[in-house]
């Protein structure tokens, strides 16, 4: 004891060994004794332990709820930043409010679908169908709060649309091998044309679709059977058969390109005559200066000429 | 006997909205599930069904078919009408057909489910791919409607089933209260 007193804290070699022998009885008892109370306590506390069961379990639940509601809060957050980058990105359009894809037409080979805005909306049929990753189809069949999509698998859809690249132009159409395989194609390109794979192609534009609108990347080119003008593959930037959210450009601005006048065949020679004329004074409009410079030199040589 | 005609009137008004209530559930079912396979055209099996059901009134059968008809022009994004005219004359046919020569039976039933596809699949194809002149409208014509009609058939049988469960414990069949008056 004298010892153990003098050992500075530590237990003394006896005392020791009997822990050693000790403890694993101590824990056996230990969680024996847990076991038992806690069993015990089980049986006391059993509707306790209920209604703290079925309070949690009722808080999960509207954890749960609220999971979902985030979500939801979420993809409508996601879905409105998107609009609003593409509001900023294209000033001059017109978006509908974002549209949910609410059926799928069956058995469709072109993926055309529902979407929950319709002319209540200001939608329009022939607006364009986008998402923030590009152009998806045109809308048909425009009904109060509905409207079908026709998607750029659809061979009735076809897009004027140019290659970034080299400005070679086509028209964007779809055909039933080629949606099946999730591509569209791009025809009517000059057979001497520089395009290739990897070519980004965006929309050229008219009355119906805005200009610059991503529509997708070449994947192959080959010449068309006739042999006069190429096609092109082209992987959509978005795959219509799986968007869910989408927005419709409802107006944008667009300057009509000038109308060309019409060629006139002449009946006469005084007809040509006159026209030759007209054509002489349209050039002359158009360089206005140096016409009027010509005419004053002539005059002066004239003037010359008379005064001796 | 005037029970037993009140509760036939009552199971044929809850048969009659059961009826209804299947053809809603197949279009929600048939425009929203997104599958690789051919989706089956239910709301078809479903009017050729009610038709063989329910052939002692041909008018219920019509109106019936032309409802299913209705939606599967909204399903397909045909024009409104197209399926509903369609089916509203397939049904009225097989409901009459039915009346005056064939039994009640699944083969019977399936050998003109199969017809009534059939015309709704050739018109469809015939308005909607082949006038157009698209490239490859025979693979069309292979590939999607040719399995959208086995598989249209073949589901027929499992509403076939349905149909004859509802006719069994709602009194659909007449032979069944026939068979009642015999044993009393």
């Amino acid at each position: 004891m004298i010892y153990s007193v003098t050992t500075g804290g530590y237990a003394d070699p006896a005392s020791d060994l009997w822990s050693r022998i000790i403890s694993p009885f101590q824990r056996l008892s230990t969680s024996i004794s847990d076991k038992v109370s806690s069993s015990l306590d089980m049986l006391a506390n059993a509707e306790d332990y209920y209604n703290e069961n079925q309070r949690l379990q009722s808080e999960i639940n509207s954890l749960y709820n609220e999971m979902i509601d985030y979500d939801r809060l979420k993809q409508e957050n996601e879905d409105l930043r998107a609009m609003l980058e593409l509001s900023e990105e294209y000033e001059d359009f017109t978006f509908s409010p974002p549209c949910s894809v609410i059926a799928r037409t069956t058995n469709d080979p072109y993926a055309s679908f529902t979407i929950d805005k319709g002319y209540s909306s200001g939608i329009e049929p022939g607006d364009p169908v986008v998402t923030s990753e590009g152009i998806v189809g045109v809308c048909y069949d425009v009904a109060e709060n509905t409207s079908g999509v026709r998607t750029l698998f659809s061979p009735k859809t076809a897009i004027g649309v140019y290659s970034l690249r080299t400005r070679t132009t086509g028209i964007i159409e779809g055909g039933y091998e080629l949606a099946a395989e999730g591509y569209c194609r791009m025809s009517y390109i000059d057979k001497n044309a520089d395009i290739a794979a990897g070519d980004i192609i965006i929309t050229s534009g008219s009355a119906s679709y805005p200009a610059g609108q991503l529509v997708g990347v070449v994947v192959e080119t080959a010449m068309e059977d006739s042999g006069l003008s190429m096609y092109a593959v082209v992987k959509p930037a978005v795959n219509p058969g799986a968007v869910s959210d989408v927005f419709v450009i409802t107006g944008f601005d667009y300057e009509e390109p000038p109308a060309e006048e019409p060629e006139t065949v002449p009946a006469d020679s005084d007809n040509i005559a006159e026209e030759t004329d007209i054509y002489d004074e349209a050039q002359t409009d158009e360089e206005p200066e140096t016409a009027d410079a010509e005419e004053t030199e002539m005059t002066e040589v004239t003037e010359e000429e008379l005064s001796p | 006997m005037d029970r037993k005609m009140r509760t036939e009137k009552r199971n044929l008004i809850i048969r009659r909205i059961l009826y209804f209530f299947l053809a809603a559930t197949s279009f929600v079912i048939i425009s929203t599930v997104r599958t690789t396979l051919p989706m089956p055209l239910l709301l078809i099996n479903l009017g050729v069904c009610a038709a063989v059901f329910e052939y002692d009134s041909p008018v219920y059968c019509s109106v019936y078919g032309g409802f299913c008809g209705l939606l599967l022009d909204i399903a397909e994004n045909t024009l409104f009408c197209f399926n509903g005219i369609i089916l509203t004359f397939c049904c009225l046919m097989v409901a009459l057909i039915f009346s005056c020569f064939l039994h009640r039976k699944l083969l019977n039933f399936i050998l003109l489910d199969f017809g009534v596809i059939i015309v709704q699949a050739a018109l469809h194809y015939l308005f909607y791919y082949l006038l157009w002149g698209y490239d490859r409208d025979q693979a069309i014509l292979m590939e999607i409607f040719i399995p959208e009609l086995i598989a249209t058939n073949i589901a027929g049988i499992a509403v076939f089933g349905v149909y004859k469960l509802i006719g069994h414990f709602l009194g659909a069949v007449r032979e069944h209260y026939i068979e009642e008056q015999t044993g009393m």
